[in-house]
């Protein structure tokens, strides 16, 4: 028996559909204002520009995730380990004496087929919290293994421009937050690999019964992000001159957070690159006011895990109350 | 088979009156009656969307009537949900199983009984169910194992079991057969004997009407939304039983019919499949629409599931326009032009929380892209030409898929396949759950299509949408395939019996 269905006509812009963005925004303004209120240093030029460079790493690490939560295999949870191995393998590399090329190119080469594999894990039919989540442990046990839980240094200071060079005064890594972020908007809404990615987190079934391919879109979407942490690695390696294993502490819950305060649908289907950037900055400004405001360690923690708490029931019910199904 | 020493008592037990029920446009109950009586069997049949299930919901206490009154042992009753239903004593057993799988035999024939505290042990709950189970020939059963590793059969006598232990006085068999083989529905048949000789209150709803003279005392004919008197089984002949059904046909539903058909496109050959016993062969030609007819487990369906790489071929081989086409892979026979469209379309038919144009395109993103992007016009002119031929309205393009009506959202899990060029199409219950104009319309689309040369293959569950839209009528009863007919030569009477009863048609 059929059941009773809505018919609502709706134009192309209307409040409902405008929700998810506008509470993305919203969130942001009201951190804002929030921080301007009770902290005067919070809303300078100077403080926005070092927010905005604390939220690339985070941001280039959360955008090149989205591809995995919209198509449907939630969140890796290995990335703070693959970032901190790029790290470490990539001072490893300079430290061998090889060209920068080479140690980049090897680098992503690695990282790519580690994504690859948890890629093909899903695929198979694995749970992608518990394949990464295994990821994560197995590259921190090998990091620990090889490193002796030492840092690697570069010495070298051939590769110190690509963590601390800033082309029209613009840290390197804000460029590359900000390009890959503009790449993975117009792929996500105009490349067929984006609408396939999204169709396959939308309904993986649907999507199989249409002739896309959810395994290898899933092989697609985890590789993308691990080379996107693999970015950040090199990125911190060349900055600092030396990759360590507990780099990227928490990098996994802020980008995480990133994505879920960008509004992405937790069960795929539904996301933004440009929201997910937005969260990263979101999720950067928090952390910043906190420590302008001197709160410790597990405060913020508290406040990230919040923040979490609030989106996804905020978009739950807003998502809910659009649509009809 | 009516016993004779049955006594229907004057007052029956459950009486409903002038129950009326309607889900938007659609009025699935238009003042219907019903009765059974105490120790009776009251088989309800019907076609597909007649109401059996909405009236078995309303009595489930699933939805609240419109109008209408239930009566039950001489009271006015009316249920605020399954619970207050399941308290005056009225009990379903589901055509989709509600037993908790990795529960045990016991745990699951106390299911949310109240009444048992959860202090017992395993032990005394297994020692408890006994009796239950016994009653339902299932006395050699360990009450102590899961539920998951027994047959559905099985399953099915455990939710009986579990009605028994809270005294159900009214049990309502929905389709319990349709998915049971033939030593399976015996042990089932049993069962219902049994309750009728406690005096226990049945209604049986089937699509199988040999069940209906074997078990039933009478039986309520529901067509539209509306009962016919109980008839007792004794006065009924299968002829007329299915003409009560059918009623007078659907004038205007139908579109006109093809002019002859050409080349031979889809062949299958030898092909069995999981719910398919006997080797099925079928040829389908340019512009011909085959109408697959059988009932729920029939494999009718599972035919097509095959052809389009869903399920595995077992043997057999397909091909389209001469190529053969390999098993197991969707994307192989979207490949070879074949569209299918599955009988759930919210399943894997739709995604539903996107837009009504990337649902359009979403089989055919290659036509749309050039070397890797997705070019909008050509999306967009794609959307607006299948939406044209569909009359899904334009305006609409832009909406979620879930915002639509059962109506456009099937013509979309149709239409969508229409966005590139397409050999042959498949489509599983191609109206359910729409309402009549659309189903019109979906009619009149196919028959456009086919036009157009594409071979077209359905299967339903409605022989009256067979009879009106077919070329050529293949008739399914439990995996095989019984027949394959001209329109000209099959009417409803013997389709009907082929698809329900198909050894007294013979």
């Amino acid at each position: 028996m059929s059941t009773a269905e809505m018919s609502v006509v709706e134009p192309s812009w209307t409040w409902r559909r405008a929700s998810v963005p506008l509470a993305v925004g919203g969130a942001v303004v009201g951190l804002a204002l929030v921080g301007w209120l009770t902290t005067p240093e919070f809303v300078t030029y100077r403080n926005f520009q070092s927010i905005v460079r604390s939220a690339a790493l985070i941001g280039i690490i959360a955008v090149t995730m989205t591809g995995i939560t919209m198509a449907g295999s939630f969140f890796s949870l290995s990335v703070s380990q693959t970032a901190a191995m790029a790290a470490i393998g990539f001072a490893a590399f300079m430290s061998w004496g090889w060209p920068v090329w080479a140690a980049v190119l090897l680098t992503f080469i690695i990282a790519a087929a580690v994504g690859a594999t948890q890629g093909g894990a899903v695929a198979l039919g694995g749970n992608p919290i518990v394949v990464t989540l295994a990821v994560g442990a197995v590259l921190f046990g090998l990091g620990a293994w090889l490193t002796d839980n030492k840092t690697v240094r570069t010495g070298t200071d051939a590769a110190d421009w690509i963590g601390t060079s800033r082309p029209l005064g613009v840290p390197t890594q804000t460029w590359a937050f900000v390009v890959i972020t503009v790449i993975a908007a117009t792929v996500l809404a105009r490349a067929r690999f984006g609408r396939e990615l999204t169709l396959v987190g939308a309904n993986r079934l649907a999507a199989a019964a249409s002739g896309l391919r959810p395994g290898r879109t899933t092989v697609y979407v985890f590789t993308v992000s691990s080379l996107g942490a693999a970015l950040a690695g090199i990125f911190t390696a060349s900055q600092f001159g030396q990759g360590r294993l507990d780099q990227f502490d928490g990098a996994d819950i802020d980008s995480i957070a990133a994505i879920l305060v960008g509004g992405a649908a937790i069960q795929g289907g539904e996301g933004s690159a440009m929201r997910t950037a937005v969260g990263a900055v979101f999720i950067a400004g928090l952390q910043n006011l906190m420590v302008l405001r001197g709160f410790s360690f597990g405060v913020r923690i508290l406040f990230v895990g919040l923040a979490i708490l609030v989106s996804v029931s905020a978009f739950t019910v807003l998502r809910n109350r659009r649509q009809l199904t | 088979m009516s016993s004779a020493d049955t006594v229907i008592s004057s007052e029956p037990y459950l009486r409903v009156d002038a129950l009326s029920k309607a889900f938007g446009s659609i009025q699935a109950l238009d003042s219907a009656d019903f009765e059974v009586g105490h120790g009776e069997v009251m088989a309800l049949v019907g076609e597909n969307g007649a109401g059996k299930s909405t009236l078995v919901k309303i009595l489930a206490g699933m939805y609240p009537p419109d109008k209408g009154r239930i009566r039950l042992g001489g009271t006015d009753v009316q249920f605020g949900g399954s619970t207050q239903s399941e308290h005056a004593g009225i009990a379903v057993v589901q055509q989709e199983l509600s037993l908790v799988p990795s529960l045990s035999v016991a745990d699951n024939v106390f299911l949310g009984d109240t009444r048992r505290g959860w202090r017992t042990t395993p032990r005394a709950l297994a020692r408890a169910a006994m009796p239950y189970l016994e009653q339902v020939g299932l006395g050699e059963l360990d009450a102590r194992a899961p539920v998951e590793h027994l047959s559905v059969a099985e399953r099915q006598l455990i939710e009986v079991a579990r009605l028994l232990a809270r005294d159900a006085r009214v049990v309502i068999f929905d389709e319990p057969t349709a998915a049971l083989a033939d030593r399976e529905i015996q042990r089932v048949k049993t069962v219902v004997r049994a309750l009728r000789e406690q005096r226990r209150s049945i209604i049986y709803v089937t699509h199988r009407l040999d069940e209906v003279f074997d078990l039933a005392d009478r039986v309520t004919v529901f067509r539209d939304g509306r009962s016919s008197a109980p008839t007792p089984t004794d006065a009924l002949t299968l002829d007329q039983l299915i003409s009560m059904m059918l009623g007078g046909t659907l004038e205007g539903l139908f579109p006109e019919r093809a002019t002859g058909p050409g080349a031979l496109v889809l062949d299958i050959q030898d092909l069995l499949t999981e719910n398919v016993a006997e080797a099925v062969s079928l040829a389908v030609h340019e512009g011909e629409i085959v109408g697959l007819a059988g009932q729920l487990g029939s494999g009718a369906s599972d035919v097509l599931r095959a052809v389009a790489g869903h399920q595995p071929r077992v043997s057999g081989t397909v091909s389209v326009s001469g190529h053969a086409v390999p098993p197991n892979s969707p994307s192989a026979a979207i490949r070879h032009g074949i569209g299918y469209s599955s009988s759930d379309r919210k399943r894997d038919g739709l995604f539903l929380q996107r837009s009504v144009v990337e649902n359009l395109t979403s089989p055919s993103l290659g036509h749309v892209t050039t070397a890797g992007w997705l070019r909008p016009r050509a999306e967009r002119s794609m959307s607006s030409r299948i939406a044209e031929t569909f009359t899904i309205d334009r305006l609409r393009l832009g909406s979620v898929a879930g915002a639509l009506s059962g109506g456009n959202q099937q013509k979309i899990a149709v239409g969508k396949w229409t966005g590139h060029p397409l050999q042959v199409l498949l489509i599983d219950e191609p109206t359910r759950g729409v309402d009549v104009g659309a189903r019109a319309e979906i009619y009149r689309h196919l028959r456009t299509i086919a036009e157009q040369g594409t071979a077209i293959v359905i299967a339903s569950s409605d022989s009256q949408e067979i009879l009106g839209l077919a070329d050529t009528v293949v008739a399914y009863f439990k995996g095989t395939q019984v027949s394959v007919r001209r329109r000209e030569d099959t009417d409803s009477l013997l389709l009907t019996r082929e698809i329900t009863h198909p050894l007294e048609a013979a």
